[in-house]
């Protein structure tokens, strides 16, 4: 997600990452970030928001949220096949946003 | 040795419907000499209570790959007259439950809503196919809805050993449920004078061809051989005679290979209960309608969760627990579903929360203009 964070960011594409149980400290966090380099945002004691979203414990649980705010869509788990997939609903969602603010057709929707 | 149950190919499933057709599909698949009376065959009344015990025992090979499966089957039908205005007939919960006789090697219980038409016999009252993936694709074709063949009034014999001639061609359900049409033969013979029980074999000529789309994909099939014998014995009633055996063979080509299906199904017992015991049958089977309801109509998982653990407290160990709680898990199933409905196109609940440098983020500061990927994970 960090690496479609840093190319898509330019566009308006933002990963939030919620870190969904309130007892993991922010040390822990902080580590699992480093080892795995993450640079997109992190929050942290995320189990009420999580039930605002009913992850129910499902996780990694993912939602896309479009420019106006609203929910698109949902993804459960994450796994290296869904990534083309992810990346190409970022360039749907981003050409989509440009397309209804008026900013000229929208870029075919490739990943590359 | 028997193996497991395993999810097959899909052309195998495909192909496996053949063996269920005639019980699955079985009033329309053999279309009947003579016209039929409304009524089904089997009319369970709200209030009767059916239970069958069986084997079936499935073969098949396709080049040198050979797969079989035998299970101990037990098949009940419920009356329970719950929709007894969309038919003529009452509506009826078939339970059914296959364990291998190989150590338990293959197990499954599954239960459906039918309700009895008068021009089809018993269909299903919630969506087969649907539920079908949801439980057991394998089983839920290879296992009966209906035992016996709905319209089978039609094919007492008249002359012993009369074979009729070659008919026209009939639409029947040869492998999948879409309908074709094949030439067929039908004839009854006498098996046993002193049961009085008596054979109705029904056959598709050979050579002809069918084909069936899969994945949009036309698959020609050429039919070498494709019989199907029931025998049956004369019941109490008239009009219902009682299936004590059932077997079908298949044998084709698909493209490059050849196929062959054998499914067997044998009556061991089929009783009615009656009294206390069929009372409490009854509420049990309501009460496991009203959790099917609360899942598949109403998408309510946690209610359903909740009937299913009372369920299981008062019937622990019953007849009917295990399928209670496959039903449990087929309520986390429509979690998903529930899920989707509920928070697809509504606006993102609000919250904040710390970073990890301590400062306040507020998501609905973060949204306007953006495309946003909000995800929930641990490092646990």
């Amino acid at each position: 997600m960090t690496k479609f964070h840093e190319k898509y960011k330019a566009r308006g594409f933002q990963v939030l990452a919620v870190d969904a149980y309130d007892h993991e400290t922010r040390e822990q966090v902080q580590e699992f970030a480093r080892n795995l380099k993450l640079t997109h945002p992190i929050v942290l004691t995320g189990e009420k928001a999580s039930d605002l979203y009913e992850v129910q414990q499902q996780m990694p649980m993912a939602f896309w949220i479009d420019s106006k705010g609203t929910i698109v869509r949902r993804d459960l788990g994450f796994h290296p096949e869904m990534e083309k997939e992810t990346e190409r609903t970022i360039v749907t969602l981003l050409d989509q946003r440009d397309a209804e603010a008026g900013k000229g057709a929208p870029r075919p929707a490739s990943p590359n | 040795m028997h193996p497991p149950i395993r999810p097959m190919p899909s052309i195998w499933s495909c192909l496996l419907i053949v063996g269920a057709a005639p019980l699955a599909c079985g009033a329309d698949a053999i279309v009947p000499a003579v016209p039929t009376p409304q009524a089904p065959l089997i009319k369970i009344e709200e209030g009767e209570w059916l239970l069958y015990k069986g084997n079936l025992q499935v073969q098949q090979r396709r080049q040198e790959e050979s797969d079989s499966l035998n299970l101990a089957l037990e098949v009940a039908y419920l009356g329970l007259g719950s929709h007894a205005a969309r038919g003529d007939a009452a509506s009826v919960l078939l339970l059914r439950r296959g364990e291998s006789p190989d150590e338990g090697s293959a197990a499954a219980t599954e239960a459906i809503s039918l309700v009895a038409d008068p021009a089809r016999g018993l269909i299903a009252d919630l969506p087969v196919h649907d539920r079908g993936l949801r439980v057991s694709p394998l089983l839920f074709k290879l296992m009966p809805l209906s035992i016996f063949p709905t319209k089978v009034d039609s094919y007492v014999p008249r002359t012993a050993s009369a074979e009729r001639p070659p008919r026209a061609k009939t639409p029947i359900h040869v492998l999948f449920p879409e309908e074709k049409e094949l030439m067929l033969t039908w004839w009854a013979s006498e098996a046993d004078p002193e049961t009085k029980s008596w054979v109705v074999t029904v056959s598709a000529q050979a050579g002809q061809n069918v084909s069936f789309v899969q994945n949009r994909v036309e698959i020609p099939f050429e039919i070498s051989r494709l019989e199907r014998s029931y025998r049956l014995a004369p019941s109490k009633i008239a009009s219902r005679p009682e299936l004590l055996s059932f077997e079908s063979r298949l044998e084709g080509k698909l493209p490059g290979e050849e196929f062959k299906l054998h499914v067997e199904l044998t009556r061991s017992e089929a009783r009615r209960i009656e009294g206390p015991a069929w009372k409490l049958l009854q509420a049990d089977a309501r009460a496991l309608q009203e959790i099917e309801r609360t899942i598949f109509e109403k998408l309510d998982p946690k209610g359903a969760r909740a009937l299913v653990q009372a369920f299981e407290k008062e019937r622990s160990g019953g007849r009917l627990a295990r399928y209670a709680a496959s039903l449990g898990d087929q309520a986390d199933n429509v979690w998903d579903i529930v899920h989707e409905r509920r928070l697809y196109g509504k606006t993102a609940p609000d919250f904040t929360l710390k970073d990890l440098d301590g400062k306040d983020v507020t998501l609905s500061k973060l949204l306007p203009g953006k495309i946003t990927l909000l995800s929930f994970w641990g490092v646990g």
